[in-house]
């Protein structure tokens, strides 16, 4: 092919015409069985050699394009455009995971600084005798006038008069009657959510000093439901392994040390 | 050279008939697509990464924030006690930073390495902790280093510079902390500044 000039191209064409019309057939379909598209470029430039069969050769052109792609074109094609493919979209998937993974721990840290903050800003501004912390271990702690209620990894032991469960919230409870012997539920009137609805709570400590004047508080929170840690740290406590919906698990752990409002000594 | 190839590609193909609008891309053409394909996805990767990365640090100052505030009360609940009663434990603790041994509250300044993140020279730093409702007072060594983000002792000090021949006394205090930040960050620093009134002086 490689060595198939425009003078052997010529003769080609031509001896395929010459031979269609001794049959009386038409000459494109034989020249393109007999000769190779190659003859046909040259043919073009030399057309004038044989201007009556000029048109036949032009129509030719149109019947080379109208071939196709071979096997081996089509099946290159088609793996380049896997390997694209399959790049971009594992690309797309790691750019996606990382969003996720970006607004649960965004979620863990606005939470935590909403809820720790708060509690501090009481603290700070109660006395050290109105601190109760008897009901800790049943979700509750009451700093006179102002009580906070929550349950731990989703549990239902602290409602809502409603029924419902509460997450962590801040309710006005001007008799500390929260912190009673009874427990009652909450009134959603009186409460503010401090959490949102896809954070769950998975410890809170509130360890008053000896002379009640420092408070240490300490609240570790995560991502809810079946995006809650799985797995557990002997030094950090839970933390979230790998696995497919890792990328929706967080976790945070936040501390503080505040001193009442008549600390000092 | 990629302009002289489509050029001469193009002249061949009007040569052979095929009109410009009908060719096919070079594969070099195809290649620059590809390269700057791969360019922007890389990108695109990269800052998503860097904004977890960012997200994850903002975590870890949320938490340092916290232990700084703690140290902060722990001060001013010091020199409240003080104030309320001197011989008191926080009063003897408040007393004893000014005239203890080290003496942490000179009047010495900070000499302060933002890039090493330690104090070069002229200062000793302490750090706060509690239990029971009496506040410690340890030196700091900067050889401790944090795991994860500065705690008390471990990438976390505090610095005091006392006034000198002002009245009232007061005493500048600086809260340093210092840690490696969540995905092999930059070393990360938080800096922060108050002044009490310092009866004891």
């Amino acid at each position: 092919m490689a060595h198939f000039g425009r003078k052997a191209a010529l003769r080609c064409i031509a001896f395929a015409f010459s031979l269609a019309a001794r049959q009386g057939n038409a000459s494109i379909p034989l020249a393109a069985r007999l000769c190779p598209p190659r003859a046909f470029k040259h043919a073009a430039l030399r057309c004038s050699l044989f201007t009556p069969n000029c048109t036949h050769v032009r129509k030719s052109r149109s019947l080379q394009k109208s071939q196709g792609f071979t096997l081996i074109e089509l099946t290159l094609a088609t793996a380049f455009i896997a390997f694209i493919l399959i790049f971009m979209i594992a690309a797309m998937l790691q750019v996606m995971s990382n969003y996720n993974k970006g607004l649960a721990v965004k979620q863990i840290n606005q939470n935590a600084r909403t809820a720790l903050e708060e509690m501090s800003r009481l603290i700070q501004s109660t006395n050290a005798s109105a601190i109760n912390t008897s009901q800790l271990a049943n979700g509750r702690v009451c700093f006179g006038g102002v009580s906070y209620v929550w349950n731990i990894k989703g549990a239902n032991t602290n409602k809502y008069t409603t029924g419902a469960a509460v997450t962590l919230v801040r309710v006005n409870d001007a008799a500390g009657a929260l912190c009673g012997g009874v427990l009652p539920n909450v009134d959603p009137a009186n409460a503010i959510t401090l959490l949102s609805d896809q954070i769950w709570v998975q410890s809170v400590n509130v360890a008053v000093s000896s002379n009640q004047k420092l408070v240490d508080i300490s609240m570790s929170l995560s991502t809810a439901n079946q995006n809650q840690p799985t797995g557990t740290d002997p030094i950090l406590g839970p933390i979230c392994t790998g696995g497919r919906d890792s990328q929706y698990c967080a976790v945070g752990t936040f501390s503080t040390t505040v001193s009442t409002k008549d600390g000092g000594g | 050279m990629v302009r002289s190839h489509s050029l001469r590609a193009a002249s061949e193909c009007e040569a052979s008939g095929v009109r410009a609008s009908e060719r096919g891309d070079t594969l070099v053409e195809v290649l620059m697509a590809i390269v700057v394909l791969s360019l922007v996805i890389v990108g695109a990767i990269t800052m998503m990464s860097r904004g977890l990365q960012a997200t994850q640090l903002a975590v870890e100052h949320t938490q340092v924030r916290f232990q700084v505030n703690a140290q902060e009360d722990m001060l001013k609940y010091l020199r409240d006690g003080y104030l309320s009663d001197p011989a008191s434990p926080a009063g003897a603790t408040w007393t004893s930073l000014f005239s203890g041994a080290p003496v942490y509250a000179d009047t010495t300044p900070t000499n302060y390495n933002n890039a090493s993140c330690a104090v070069t020279s002229g200062k000793s730093g302490f750090y706060l902790s509690q239990a029971a409702g009496v506040v410690s007072v340890s030196g700091f060594n900067p050889a401790i280093k944090p795991t994860t983000y500065a705690l008390p002792g471990k990438g976390l000090w505090v610095e005091m510079m006392r006034s000198s021949g002002i009245s009232p006394a007061y005493a500048d205090i600086v809260i340093r902390a210092c840690w490696s930040g969540a995905g092999n960050a930059a070393q990360q620093q938080t800096v922060t500044t108050f002044r009490l009134y310092d009866p004891a002086h």
